[in-house]
């Protein structure tokens, strides 16, 4: 990854990333993108078809919530918060993903 | 849960489409908006902002379709769009769409009918409860294969047998009653119970019924028969009807749908032990312990076929461990219950062929349509093109015209569905009048019911009949690039060329192939029918006397003036059984099998066969059964060659002692009194019969069940009034008085019916080629105008022009015609390896065969020549 600063977000991880941003308080799209590409200090880059994309699949699974809201220089976006459901789901994947990665990482030294 | 909330969501979003994707454009834009402002932040001017707020997503467009695409629903509203659009597009074609709905409807609903036959005999189970644990048995012994039951053996059967929870004996019964014949089975009391089938009139046959012999007349009737012959009159109940002149009450009516479980629908069930009082032959319960009886049992849940088959197998043999080797069980005979007939790989092989050739029409008007679909899709090339360019992937274009594809098929075999319904109606209808009227009151069908099984096998064949016509234009048609394709030009124009054809190619093989099977089976009923039975069976009725009234049935006979000569026979010829005995001449040591039967005297009358040597018997040869015969001319020319066969002695030797046919003659040598020409007792499939020996008989002897009378005048004058007759005199004495030319018209019934088929088949398979030739051609001629106008204008005539057009269709046709005739050729050699008849190889079959076809061609590619001769070359230039 050293070679080319930004990629696509990892199959199948871009859910997880978007329940993680969502954690601390609702945000909207653009600023859900940006906050991906900061924490990631710049290696993910989110494509904007996937993530509306992922928008529609985590609104159809319970994850998060969608809310039309008036955003700080008054201009009308959609603010995504997570749910109930969302927010058991995000620890059960961090886990998961916490402890595939230190595998993964061990198998790599060994 | 999870897919609870998927489904719930994607029907939400289904509803809300148009909201949705509102709500999506004005979030997209927000999007744009608050990106634009970020950079705005950093510095930029608005414009470039925007512009690279754009950029970094794409195309707005594409995200929203991404979006839109997501999820079931999608899919869903894909195929409705699809649907929709190929509705409107044959709104706007709606002679294309009606054409292709009554080519494929049509070929489909022949399809339809034959599958529904092979359901009603093979598939469909009986109407009974439980149909698949329904099995037959019998046993083999040394000296019979497929022995019946005794009824003291079925008794032991049903009490001790390890493999069936029940066990039900039936027994085959057609009796006279009034005018008309109904068949119908003798059964033990149990039968409706095991079987599950309960009444819908009255009571069905219960175990005491069928307790003590000779007792209880009663009978239930099958509901086809309840309406076919009484009308459904609710009242019959109670009611007595005479059974070969015996009395029996009706007590019930079964179930509807029920017809029994043997081959054919049954009109009446009886309890068995009336079985001497409408059955010849030895008493079923007295001292000779005849084994008639079938039986089908009710294998014990759990228990595999093979286990019971192996458990009866070891309970049959301790049940006849003391009885001679000639009647020990070997082995037990065994098969599923379920259906007329069991699927088997023989049950495939009688259909195999007819499907075949069914198959090949509905091929046909398959590759027809698929040559039209192409012909459209190619003028739709622009469209198709434009639509390629927008973006729309390849694949769904594909999926749209295939989905018109499917729109015309299931159209089609809707069409096909109501073409079957009304064919099986009146088809069977239209069978049972060309059928002789004696013949036809014992006719029974198997009720052909367009039932789930039809219609999935009919939705299959459209589904498949589809993607035949449909899939290859459809290919064909995207496949091209971009900007030819936009300018409406031809995509691979080449191998569009080479897809049509390949298709005439087929169409005409299949075609030519058709032909020539539907004429050489034309031609061999044709020769079947030209052959001389030597017999002439006009004004000869047959009477079948149930024995004990013979001397009754021959004074009433004799006192009738219609009557010119009575003849009593054993077999009554052409009813395709002559038994056969081995015989040698005085010198030779070699037994050699030959024909036989015994006649009296007025046989050779009765028939009109002289005799070319000899005398006939005398009266007293007759009455002593005496030991003379008269042969056949064959016969003597096998046995004597060259010499008289007059006075000559033949050995017999009697049968082994369990083959043995009823009747048998019972001297050791004989000698040949006359000669007789020869004369086909068979079939007439067989010819005339290689050897045929005559011995003397009279009508009191012992099993001679026929008695054949020459009357005067008009036949059926003289069969009713011999019926009357009958009825004064000897009621119940005769079951069946039938016209002899009906029985030799049953033996050409299998080649009409066969040939009619064929040649419906073959007219189609012509009709479809034509049609499908003459599109093709009048297409191609079309779309080759500009070429065609600028050879008119360089001076070429007009009959170069045809010569252009036509040499096409020529080619295409001649390479179709070589296929298929080889292709024919090799089906006759390994059909007529089977089938002797079917052996010639019949040169004007083939000739006639492909001129026609040749013809055809020729006539469907002049049509659309003629039409291109006449092109104005001005008018097409000027268009350039």
């Amino acid at each position: 990854m050293g070679e080319n600063p930004s990629s696509d977000v990892v199959q199948g991880t871009l859910d997880m990333l978007i329940l993680k941003t969502l954690e601390i308080e609702p945000m909207h799209g653009y600023g859900i993108s940006v906050r991906i590409e900061q924490m990631s200090r710049n290696v993910f880059r989110v494509n904007a078809g996937s993530l509306f994309v992922a928008f529609k699949r985590l609104q159809r699974e319970g994850l998060i919530k969608g809310e039309w809201q008036t955003s700080e220089n008054n201009r009308q976006a959609k603010y995504y918060s997570l749910t109930a459901r969302g927010r058991k789901q995000l620890e059960r994947e961090a886990k998961s993903w916490h402890r595939q990665a230190a595998a993964i990482a061990e198998i790599l030294k060994a | 849960m999870a897919m609870l909330r998927n489904i719930a969501g994607g029907l939400k979003s289904l509803f809300r489409r148009r909201e949705d994707g509102r709500e999506l454009g004005r979030e997209v834009e927000s999007f744009l908006e608050i990106s634009a402002r970020e950079k705005m932040k950093a510095g930029m001017s608005r414009a470039d902002a925007m512009r690279a707020a754009r950029m970094e997503i794409g195309s707005a467009d594409v995200v929203k379709e991404e979006v839109r695409a997501w999820g079931w629903e999608a899919r869903v509203e894909t195929v409705w769009q699809d649907l929709r659009y190929a509705l409107r597009c044959f709104r706007n074609a709606p002679t294309f769409a009606a054409t292709v709905v009554l080519t494929i409807g049509l070929a489909l609903g022949l399809n339809t009918v034959l599958f529904a036959a092979f359901n009603a005999y093979v598939l469909a189970p009986f109407s009974v409860q439980d149909p698949h644990s329904l099995y037959r048995v019998w046993w083999n012994t040394k000296s019979t294969i497929g022995r019946g039951m005794s009824w003291n053996e079925f008794q032991r059967f049903r009490e001790g047998n390890p493999a069936f929870s029940d066990v039900v004996a039936i027994q085959r019964a057609n009796v006279r009653v009034r005018n008309d014949m109904l068949m119908g089975e003798l059964v033990s009391g149990n039968y409706f119970s095991m079987l599950g089938v309960p009444a819908e009139l009255g009571r069905t046959l219960v175990p005491s019924d069928a307790e003590v012999a000779g007792s209880n007349a009663v009978i239930v009737l099958s509901h086809d028969c309840w309406k076919a012959k009484f009308g459904q009159d609710r009242s019959v109940i109670g009611r007595r009807i005479p059974l070969d002149g015996h009395p029996f009450e009706i007590v019930g009516v079964a179930r509807r749908g029920f017809g029994g479980i043997a081959n054919l629908p049954r009109d009446f069930w009886a309890p068995m032990t009336m079985s001497n009082q409408l059955l010849d032959g030895p008493d079923l319960f007295g001292p000779t312990h005849p084994h008639p009886l079938e039986l089908t049992g009710r294998l014990h849940p759990g228990l595999s076929p093979d286990r019971g088959r192996a458990a009866l197998l070891v309970f049959s043999k301790q049940l006849t461990a003391d009885r001679s080797a000639q009647d020990k069980v070997i082995s037990v005979g065994f098969r599923s219950n379920a259906t007329s007939f069991p699927l088997t790989a023989d049950a495939v092989a009688v259909f195999a062929p007819a499907f075949v050739a069914f198959g090949l029409v509905l091929l046909l008007a398959c590759t027809n349509v698929a040559n039209m679909m192409l012909a459209r899709t190619l003028a739709r090339q622009r469209e198709i093109g434009v639509r390629l360019a927008l973006g729309a992937a390849r694949t769904r274009l594909v999926r749209q015209l295939l989905t018109e594809g499917l729109v015309l098929a299931l159209g089609s075999a809707g069409f096909g569905f109501a073409m079957a319904w009304l064919s099986a109606n009146f088809g069977m209808r239209a069978f049972f009048a060309i059928i002789p009227p004696e013949f036809a009151k014992q006719g029974r069908v198997a009720a052909i019911s367009l039932d789930w099984r039809v219609f999935l096998y009919m939705l299959i064949a459209a589904c498949v009949s589809a993607v035949g016509f449909a899939l290859a234009p459809a290919l064909q048609a995207t496949r091209g690039d971009l900007i030819s394709a936009t300018r409406g030009e031809f995509a691979g124009r080449q191998r569009a060329g080479r897809l049509r054809n390949s298709l005439i190619t087929a169409q005409v093989a299949i075609c030519v192939m058709l032909l020539i099977c539907s004429g050489i089976l034309l031609r061999a009923g044709r020769r079947v029918e030209a052959t001389d039975v030597g017999l002439d069976v006009r004004n000869v009725l047959d009477i079948d006397v149930r024995e004990g009234f013979r001397p009754n049935v021959i004074s009433a006979l004799s006192s009738d003036p219609a009557v010119e000569s009575i003849d009593a026979v054993w077999r009554a010829p052409l009813y395709g059984d002559l038994r056969g005995i081995s015989v040698a001449t005085e010198n030779s040591s070699s037994f050699v099998t030959a024909g036989y039967n015994f006649v009296s005297r007025e046989h050779f009358d009765v028939f009109r066969i002289t005799l070319t040597n000899g005398r006939n018997f005398t009266e007293d040869e007759d009455r002593a059964e005496a030991p003379v015969v008269i042969v056949s001319g064959s016969t003597a020319h096998k046995f004597w060659p060259g010499s008289n066969a007059i006075g000559q002695t033949l050995r017999i030797q009697p049968p082994p002692l369990d083959s043995r046919p009823d009747k048998i003659p019972q001297y050791e040598a004989v000698r040949v009194i006359g000669v007789a020409r020869d004369v086909v007792n068979h079939s007439v499939l067989l010819g005339p019969d290689p050897t045929c020996i005559y011995f003397p008989t009279n009508a009191n002897a012992t099993f001679i069940p026929k008695l054949l009378v020459r009357v005067r005048g008009n036949i059926e004058l003289a069969r009713r009034s011999i019926q009357k007759l009958l009825d004064e005199h000897a009621p119940g004495a005769a079951n069946q008085i039938t016209p002899m030319e009906e029985v030799l018209e049953i033996q050409y019934l299998p080649f009409r019916l066969f040939a009619w088929i064929s040649e419906a088949l073959g007219g189609l398979a012509l009709i479809l080629t034509l049609a499908g030739i003459y599109g093709v051609i009048s297409y191609l001629t079309a779309q080759r105008w500009r070429e065609i106008g600028i050879r008119l204008a360089l001076g070429a005539s007009s009959r170069a022009v045809v010569r252009l057009v036509l040499s096409q269709s020529i080619r295409l046709t001649c390479l179709g015609l070589a296929i298929g005739t080889l292709i024919a050729f090799g089906v006759m050699r390994l059909v007529s390896a089977k089938i002797v008849l079917l052996a010639s190889f019949d040169l004007r079959v083939y000739g006639l065969s492909i001129a026609v076809v040749l013809l055809a061609a020729a006539l469907a590619g002049a049509i659309p020549a003629r039409h291109a001769s006449r092109f104005d070359p001005m008018s097409i230039l000027r268009h350039e």
